[in-house]
């Protein structure tokens, strides 16, 4: 699909939409839309992999320079990606953990940064997700298998 | 090959000739000649929806009883030999304005209406995208112009394989194009009052191209102290259109963030049924529907949604100094869509395009006076009119 057809159905009708590829440009923008249709830079988490390594971010790639230090940037972006992380790494049951407490955050405490409409700090909500980790991890800890060595990118643990 | 070298040949010659009818104009003949009292209007058919659109465009200013008339060029994909393609050009150089379909680019050909825009001059695009009430979106209360830079940028059709399976592709910017685009963006922002511009770039990655046409922007900013100017990355920017619209007022951009921006903008206020694009350039107008779609799926169908080169209809009457035909065109597309409640397939409804036609023209009858409007024929000027852009 052309891009810029593509920008215009994706904010008609998204759900047409599955799974997208492109070169680097059109990707750059139509993430951005996708994101801006999911709810902002804060809650889309991005990973850049490799042969052999993977890096992972904030899906928008935004510095946030104007809010830095203020205490009220939406962590939920960095969380989710530092929960990708732990997938990747074999650890799924971690990862779930942490993408369940940040979403229990927003649901159920309605702890909201200004970005989303509400008036918490960064620390308030990561306080609330912190307990809420509490109390869905078991006292002792979760079991997991350290991965076993491949060659091959492991294309099944990529969210 | 040989018919590019005709091509060349004869772009020296046709571009001396505008340059001298404007030093020898005489201030008293009129801006665009009215042989026996009307205006003639390129009409170029395209592909797609273009033809049948074509029709009701002529049927609907025909209705509203405006003084034009029609001079057909079928171009399209299928007639898009030189020869055809030429007449186009110089049809619309006699004229000075056309409506356009698009044409739809075959893979080997570069495309044909970039091809005739940049053979034209067209150097500016320009995209109103208003929310109306009688369409509903997410967003109500969004006002944007798009202006986009028509002629180079990533369109300069300059790609070549340098190596097997390695392919580099050049983005020209320059500096007096640059500096042309900004200028007609604040001359429009100060004739249409309005008061913001933004620029779209991407100036971080492209720090020469995209920096020079930022550096020319605020060059043009410092000459207007009314109108704010800020910059904005094109991601950033595409993320805020679809969270938070209104906050944009007048964008101008490169050639490729302009393509996307504006079609973005044209999904929010619903759809490319509903947007009209016009091209100015110094010399000549064409318009257009906004996103520049052919349509090759539904031609033929009988349910493509003819509102959007209709309000381009209604933008050249405008731009011809023809207000009172040009809102009742576009009041009587409104209405219809409103009261009588009859909407194309691409916006919820289930009428075809020649029920919508037909009560479109009814409408008109209704608006237009058993006389037909006044109007005057336009006066001189030797400026570029920027306060009948829509």
């Amino acid at each position: 699909m052309i891009v810029d057809n593509t920008c215009m159905q994706l904010v008609n009708r998204p759900t047409q939409f599955d799974v997208m590829v492109m070169p680097n440009l059109y990707g750059n923008i139509v993430a951005n839309v996708c994101a801006g249709l999911v709810g902002g830079s804060g809650f889309v988490a991005g990973s850049n992999y490799g042969d052999r390594y993977a890096i992972f971010e904030q899906g928008t790639r935004n510095t946030g320079i104007g809010i830095a230090g203020k205490n009220i940037a939406n962590p939920s972006g960095m969380l989710f990606a530092a929960a990708n992380m732990l997938k990747f790494l074999g650890l799924d049951e971690h990862c779930s953990v942490i993408k369940k407490a940040v979403l229990t955050t927003i649901q159920e405490r309605k702890l909201k940064t200004p970005d989303i409409g509400g008036s918490a700090t960064t620390t308030e909500f990561v306080q609330s997700v912190l307990n809420e980790i509490a109390q869905m991890t078991p006292t002792i800890g979760f079991d997991y298998q350290m991965q076993k060595r491949k060659n091959a990118f492991l294309y099944k643990n990529i969210d | 090959m040989q018919s590019i070298l005709k091509l060349n040949s004869r772009r020296v010659l046709s571009s001396i000739l505008p340059s001298c009818r404007s030093i020898t104009t005489n201030l008293d003949t009129p801006w665009r000649t009215a042989y026996g009292g009307k205006y003639t209007v390129t009409l170029i058919h395209g592909d797609g929806v273009g033809p049948e659109l074509m029709q009701h465009v002529k049927a609907a200013i025909r209705c509203v009883r405006a003084p034009v008339e029609f001079e057909d060029i079928p171009l399209s994909s299928n007639e898009a030999s030189d020869e055809v393609f030429e007449r186009a050009i110089t049809a619309v150089k006699r004229n000075g304005i056309a409506i356009k379909g698009n044409i739809a680019s075959q893979n080997t050909t570069n495309s044909l209406n970039v091809l005739l825009r940049t053979r034209l001059d067209l150097f500016a695009n320009v995209i109103r995208c208003k929310s109306s009430p009688v369409v509903p979106t997410r967003h109500s209360d969004i006002d944007i112009l798009v202006i986009r830079e028509n002629t180079e940028g990533e369109y300069s059709s300059l790609e070549h394989e340098s190596v097997p399976g390695v392919v580099e592709s050049l983005k020209v910017i320059t500096r007096a194009k640059s500096l042309k685009i900004a200028r007609f963006a604040f001359e429009i922002a100060k004739h249409a009052d309005r008061k913001k511009v933004t620029a779209v770039h991407k100036a971080n990655i492209m720090k020469l191209s995209d920096g020079l046409f930022i550096e020319c922007c605020r060059e043009i900013a410092a000459e207007y102290p009314d109108i704010k100017f800020d910059t904005m990355i094109v991601d950033n920017t595409c993320m805020q259109l679809v969270n938070r619209p209104t906050q944009f007022d007048v964008m101008v951009m490169p050639n490729l963030y302009g393509n996307i921006v504006s079609n973005v903008c044209a999904g929010l206020v619903g759809g490319s049924g509903f947007v009209a694009g016009s091209n100015y350039g110094d010399h000549f107008a064409v318009f257009e529907q906004g996103t520049r779609n052919t349509g090759l799926g539904i031609a033929g169908k009988n349910i493509a949604n003819p509102s959007g080169i209709l309000f381009a209809a209604a933008n050249m009457l405008k731009y011809l100094g023809l207000d009172q035909h040009c809102s009742t065109i576009k009041n009587a597309v409104l209405n219809t869509i409103q009261e009588h409640k009859i909407k194309t397939p691409d916006i919820g409804g289930t009428a075809t395009t020649t029920q919508f036609i037909e009560c479109v023209l009814n409408e008109i009858i209704k608006l237009t006076p058993s006389i037909g409007f006044n109007y005057e024929m336009q006066k001189a000027t030797h400026a570029f009119r920027f306060k009948d852009i829509d």
